[in-house]
């Protein structure tokens, strides 16, 4: 007889998921938690409502973010403009929103194209390392573990990422794939971070947080620009953009950029082979057709390759384990196009059309998938007092996978498709004070039917420069392709182990199931965003998510029909977790000087599921703590420097072997010309490697990041 | 499947040392890379000489456009002597209610000179605050609206230029507001308003605006 093989060594948390829209969810209120607060929590809860009450005991004044470079060209142009001129000139489309931003009933951190350059990063989730409650966590030299308060993965599943609008997260896994989301990041206009559920106005996936990474309008990239550098873990990379006015009110711009990354490295001596290259090309065009209408094309291809190395469970090997190593080969391509029509102010309509093809090459498995998206949405003023938004999105996916014995996905093709509509109405409740939103999406999918999805939010302005917000939200996690279809054999514990006393090997074995439904959070937030003075501004956002049906493996059965050769243990995909997630934000933006400028983020999170074994990962792999800090000053002669400090808190569970780190980049730039950009950036100072992530999910060899310089040159022209 | 098994060999033996590393696809894809990017070098050089590249123009935000305006505005309207204290005495500029200019309009003005006077910019934190004799241009924020009849009353003794961009503000009794039209900017003067504190404005700037409630004058 055979006690229960345990799930020891690698448990699969793969989530599920279908697909995220710009576009829409939504739900009626009527989800109230058993539990909403239990009594360990209330001391976090005094806590947070007693650092809301200090803060606001700060009264003070006003405004602003800080002064950079581009604003003082903005000011010598303007300046130069004859008043006619000035009148003349173009100014950002329907200027409410963003300027908005700060006041948001929701936990809103923008990223600035001079952010990104400041900082020295030379990828997306790098750069998110600045954003408070996101956790960051580099797997290896090309994949990333990028989450919003919690269930850190390689597939994180409750965060939607848009790029221009056009979803990047992929519907077979639940997740990112971090190694083929790239643009020319100085063509980044914002990277819009918002933490908590999106999902009523983003749709599905949006159940911790939605990143919207908006690029330039070609009219704002006109002109070239050619950058070049290379250091100890960056290659080489390079890149160029030209821009150019094609017509009256019309404006193109082409890139090109390529990069090649070396290895990590692994302290167990492991051969790595993480290095990456990847080439990316693409354009944008944005069209004035009349005052009131604008029409955007872009689009990008690329190509790279990505090492890896996937131990898989096998009996082909003594040791049961068998290394898959190679590249994956990425290639994809997508084209987009947008209308949008302005009627005033504060109404405007857009429509927007986009088709992606991805292709992935992986040592296990081979995926091809098309995505076509559509989505509509249309703002108005109903009214002195309510901004309504309404719209409506179908999103079809087709794709087609080549599995191999390890793992698999079935069907190895399938078509499915998100049918979508959400409102959203923000009632000025008491003129200028307070603000009501309340929405809802309803979404259509293949997996788990139809999902409603829900929020309320209540936005306080007390004073000027004090804001109050409140939200409670319904998101849902939805199906992937992986939780439904598929077939994997994880580990297979050796006989006559403490785990195994049997004398035959058992292979656990997961296998997705069609049962298997979404993950929801009703989720209630509070924050306080206040403007201290002109030069200090705080953001304190906190947080209780209340989880159900959260994934967790179920017991399947035992199958003998391998013996003599192995036992076979198989657990299904269900819906069995469920637990709670707290925690506090804060960001700081503080210029003390006009030449001197420090952001501080601090994060803390606490993640607490009920069951096991998927429940116990979930709980180890974020970290409690995160701190971030940045100094960036500019120095006489044209030049800025910039530093960067960061500590991260150890993973909770220690097997998974993450300590605490700490980090520091510095970033040095200098301007010899205005049209010259000369910068050397150092990375990870403050050790010569470290580990940040250890995949529980699917299985990845993780490896250590390694301190590294770098140089870099760009020309605009 | 067989292609899997096939590299499956192929790297447990480059695991274990066995295989060689042979070249693999990707240098040929980094080679293609760099010609691909070379090429557009090439091509981006030669647009750059086929195409009027000094056309550098950027986006701009409202209130950088508004910023500007207002500093042009020390230019284009003539105060009263008395309305400084001397002939040294700084230009001041008020700013009430929500700061959407962020330190640009500071910025703007430094370091300009307005007939040998200094421009200073000062932030008025309440509204209560506001001493009108102080400033010569005060811009009061649309988030002051309710009070706004309130605020236009105490500027009417002195000789202040009250700018804002609220809708109807020129209506009201404000001298210039801002008003959002599509893309642009567009400028609202009430001439009688600026006439009854004793501001003369050039009409080289009315001409660009909308005259509300008075005639337009040439007072040059």
């Amino acid at each position: 007889m055979i006690t229960k093989p345990k799930l020891k060594k690698r448990v699969n948390t793969n989530k599920t998921r279908c697909s995220p829209e710009p576009g829409t969810k939504t739900v009626v209120d009527h989800y109230i938690p058993s539990q909403p607060l239990r009594i360990r929590q209330r001391p976090f809860l005094f806590l947070m409502i007693a650092s809301i009450f200090f803060l606001f005991s700060s009264q003070s004044v006003t405004v602003c973010w800080a002064t950079n470079s581009s604003e003082d060209k903005a000011i010598r142009y303007l300046k130069d403009l004859s008043i006619e001129d000035l009148l003349n000139t173009e100014v950002t489309s329907v200027s409410g929103k963003s300027e908005k931003l700060s006041e948001a009933a929701a936990a809103i951190f923008v990223i600035t194209d001079e952010d990104i350059r400041r900082s020295g990063a030379t990828s997306i989730p790098e750069v998110l390392r600045m954003a408070p409650g996101l956790q960051v966590a580099r797997i290896n030299a090309n994949s990333w573990a990028v989450t919003s308060r919690g269930f850190s993965d390689m597939f994180a599943n409750k965060l939607l990422i848009l790029i221009d609008g056009r979803s990047v997260y992929t519907p077979l896994f639940s997740g990112v794939f971090w190694d083929v989301q790239d643009t020319l990041l100085e063509d980044v206009d914002r990277i819009e971070v918002i933490r908590g559920p999106g999902a009523t106005l983003w749709g599905a996936n949006a159940v911790n947080g939605i990143i919207n990474i908006i690029t330039k309008n070609a009219k704002n990239s006109q002109g070239g620009m050619v950058t070049a550098g290379a250091g100890t873990e960056e290659r080489g990379f390079g890149s160029m953009r030209y821009g150019a006015k094609l017509g009256e009110d019309c404006y193109f711009k082409v890139y090109a950029k390529y990069f090649d990354r070396d290895e990590g490295s692994s302290e167990a001596g492991f051969n790595v082979n993480d290095d990456w290259d990847a080439f990316r090309g693409g354009f944008r065009t944005d069209l004035g057709i009349s005052d009131l209408d604008s029409l955007t094309m872009q689009g990008d291809i690329y190509s790279g390759n990505a090492g890896i190395t996937r131990p898989f469970a096998s009996m082909e090997s003594a040791s049961y384990l068998k290394f898959y190593r190679d590249d994956v080969e990425i290639s994809g391509g997508n084209i987009l196009a947008r209308w949008r029509h302005t009627f005033s102010e504060s109404s405007d309509l857009s429509l927007q059309i986009y088709y992606d093809r991805t292709e992935r090459d992986d040592p296990v498995f081979r995926q091809d998938q098309d995505t076509f998206d559509a989505d509509f949405r249309h703002r108005f003023r109903w009214g002195s007092r309510q901004e309504f938004i309404w719209g409506m999105g179908y999103r079809l996916i087709s794709d087609k996978i080549s599995n191999s014995p390890h793992f698999q996905i079935r069907p190895d093709s399938k078509n499915f498709d998100i049918l979508s509509a959400f409102a959203q109405d923000e009632i000025m409740l008491l003129k200028d004070h307070l603000w009501f939103t309340l929405g809802a999406k309803f979404e259509d999918n293949d997996f788990s039917g139809f999902e409603v999805q829900p929020s309320g939010r209540l936005l306080w302005k007390p004073y000027e420069f004090h804001t109050i917000w409140g939200a409670v939200s319904r998101a849902v996690r939805t199906p992937s392709r992986v939780d439904q279809g598929m077939l994997f054999d994880l580990v297979i514990i050796p006989p006559g182990s403490l785990d195994n006393p049997s004398p035959y090997p058992v292979m656990a074995r997961i296998e997705g199931v069609k049962d298997f439904d979404s993950e929801e959070v009703i989720a209630y937030e509070l924050g306080y965003r206040v403007e201290v003075t002109d030069n200090l501004f705080m953001d304190l956002t906190t947080f209780y998510n209340d989880f159900d049906d959260i994934y967790e493996t179920a017991e399947g059965g035992i199958d003998y029909s391998q013996l003599p050769s192995h036992i076979i243990a198989l657990y299904y995909t269900g819906n069995s977790g469920g637990g709670e997630t707290y925690g506090a934000e804060l960001a700081t933006t503080w210029g003390p000087l006009d030449w001197w400028q420090m952001k501080v983020a601090y994060t803390y999170l606490k993640v607490d599921m009920d069951s096991k074994p998927i429940g116990d990962i979930i709980n180890g792999s974020s970290p409690h703590n995160q701190f971030s800090i940045q100094s960036i000053i500019n120095l006489p002669g044209n030049m800025e420097l910039d530093v960067w400090f960061r500590y991260v808190d150890q993973l909770p569970i220690p097997r998974l072997s993450v300590h605490s780190y700490t980090t520091l980049d510095v970033h040095l730039a200098w301007k010899p010309i205005e049209s010259l950009e000369l910068s050397l950036v150092g990375q990870n100072l403050l050790d010569s490697q470290h580990l940040e992530f250890n995949p529980m999910s699917f299985p990845s060899l993780a490896t250590e990041i390694e301190r590294s310089v770098y140089g870099k040159l760009s020309w605009h022209f | 499947m067989a292609f899997l098994n096939k590299r499956a060999i192929y790297t447990c033996k480059r695991i274990r040392g066995i295989a060689p590393r042979v070249a693999s696809p990707r240098i040929h894809r980094r080679t293609l890379g760099i010609s691909l990017l070379g090429f557009l070098a090439g091509a981006c050089l030669l647009l750059s000489v086929l195409t009027d590249t000094h056309a550098q123009i950027d986006q701009f935000k409202e209130f950088q456009v508004k910023s500007v305006f207002i500093y042009h505005l020390t230019n284009f309207v003539s105060w009263p002597d008395k309305a400084f204290d001397g002939m040294q005495a700084p230009l001041r500029i008020g700013v009430l209610g929500d700061n959407r200019f962020g330190t640009f309009l500071s910025k703007t003005v430094q370091g300009e000179e307005v007939k040998g006077r200094h421009i200073v910019v000062d932030r008025i934190k309440k509204v209560k605050d506001l001493d009108p004799s102080t400033y010569h241009i005060l811009f009061i924020s649309s988030s002051l609206k309710k009070q706004l009849p309130g605020i236009l009353q105490a500027t009417q003794n002195w000789s202040v230029l009250t700018v804002g961009d609220t809708k109807g503000f020129a209506n009201l009794g404000g001298i210039v507001n801002f008003i959002r039209k599509g893309k642009r900017v567009h400028v609202e003067i009430n001439v009688n308003s600026a006439k009854r504190v004793g501001l003369t404005i050039s009409s080289k700037l009315l001409k660009l605006a909308k005259i509300v409630n008075g005639q337009q004058t040439m007072e040059d």
